[in-house]
């Protein structure tokens, strides 16, 4: 379980496209900024983490690199840790804008259908065993999840026992917002981990139009207590700064937008920190 | 064993790949096992001699041995079983092969076939 002084929290919604990615970078690069910050991407093979922050093809060419984030998911992964002592800080890469990063790697899918062999709760504990008994000297780790339930993702919402949950604005969103809700209450009565989501985050919000505003109020009424207080607005910056290999707070010369979507993250983190600390 | 073999062993076992490929890698070990050793027996490198001890299957085999009658009846069926010469009755050796091989075929078809199969493969392999 995370210790009273650290924060974990997991990007995560059962759907993909809504952007846990591109979430997880920006608020760990604004909580960087006072914070030590770590962040896992267990969201899969594509590494859309380490493109993000420009890492890609140095990583993709150490594909054969072991142990790796999927290594942890194994029964072996004490006995190599004991044999490597280095092992955990050999996966960790450094972002260059202030979060480290542990990269995806292809074995993740192979991973999660090795765990179905586990019995559980074992099956869903390997990532949290992990983080208290391996990693160390982060003041907040944030873990990218695939968007979609399996062993890999359930390992995460284990260790983190906290949830963002990034969300732009339409009805398959706001139905699996209540789907996320229903998963993670059986999920604690199952099992008994207690799983919060901590933070709802409208995002891609395009603000000039009514309906955006509509059910931007409607989320506001169904998730009064968690909702971010700060709406992150849709920005073609964004995805020039990802084609670029960096978060937008990285642009020199940022657009409007792209200053309110620096701003909407820099409030948001702080607020995330504020409620973990409340 | 040294460290460094225990580390490239760990490595070999945990190293994790596409869930394709992990699934394709499953289906080849399934019949690695049953090659392999056809491959050994084909090289003369393992021992195609079997023995068991059973007093009730040693009380059929010896009296069908004294007893040509007892012996063509429980050859025939095998021999129709297993599509070879009728007329061939064959030794004791022989008729417990075809009893065994015919226990095979009806208790695990699947394995009989896997190893006719890796059997025929090793055999080709030995003559290439």
């Amino acid at each position: 379980m995370p210790t009273d002084t650290e924060v974990r929290a997991s990007l995560f919604l059962d759907k993909g496209g809504v952007g846990k990615t591109t979430s997880t970078a920006h608020l760990g690069v604004a909580l960087a900024e006072e914070h030590d910050v770590l962040l896992i991407d267990l969201a899969g093979k594509q590494n859309d983490l380490a493109k993000h922050f420009g890492l890609w093809e140095v990583i993709d060419d150490q594909e054969e690199r072991w142990p790796n984030i999927s290594t942890v998911l194994d029964k072996d992964w004490q006995t190599i840790r004991n044999k490597l002592p280095d092992a955990v800080d050999d996966m960790i890469w450094d972002t260059g804008e202030g979060p480290d990063l542990i990269p995806a790697h292809g074995g993740l899918d192979q991973a999660d259908d090795d765990l179905a062999n586990v019995p559980v709760p074992e099956r869903y504990q390997f990532v949290e065993q992990f983080l208290d008994e391996d990693v160390r000297g982060y003041d907040v780790i944030l873990v990218d999840l695939p968007g979609l339930t399996n062993n890999v993702t359930i390992n995460g919402l284990w260790a983190t026992r906290s949830v963002v949950a990034p969300t732009e604005l339409g009805e398959f969103e706001r139905q699996q917002m209540r789907q996320l809700l229903k998963d993670l209450e059986e999920l604690s009565t199952e099992f008994d981990p207690e799983i919060d989501v901590q933070m709802v985050i409208p995002n891609c919000v395009d603000g000039r139009t009514n309906l955006a505003e509509e059910l931007l109020d409607d989320l506001s009424e169904e998730y009064r207590d968690t909702l971010a207080p700060e709406q992150v607005p849709r920005s073609q910056d964004i995805r020039n700064a990802q084609a670029e290999g960096q978060t937008v707070f990285a642009i020199e010369n940022p657009s409007e937008t792209a200053q309110r979507a620096r701003s909407a993250f820099e409030v948001n983190a702080e607020a995330l920190i504020n409620r973990f600390q409340s | 064993m040294s460290d460094d073999t225990d580390i490239e062993e760990l490595k070999e076992q945990t190293q994790k790949g596409s869930r394709v490929g992990a699934a394709a890698e499953q289906s080849e070990e399934k019949t690695d096992p049953l090659l392999e050793e056809y491959r050994d027996i084909v090289a003369g490198d393992s021992s195609i001699t079997l023995s068991f001890r059973d007093e009730v299957i040693a009380g059929i085999l010896n009296a069908a041995g004294d007893d040509e009658d007892l012996h063509h009846s429980i050859a025939s069926p095998l021999q129709a079983e297993l599509d070879n010469d009728v007329e061939h009755a064959g030794d004791r050796s022989e008729l417990l092969r075809q009893l065994v091989r015919v226990g095979l075929r009806n208790a695990v078809p699947e394995t009989a076939e896997e190893a006719r199969e890796a059997y025929g493969q090793a055999v080709t392999e030995d003559a290439l």
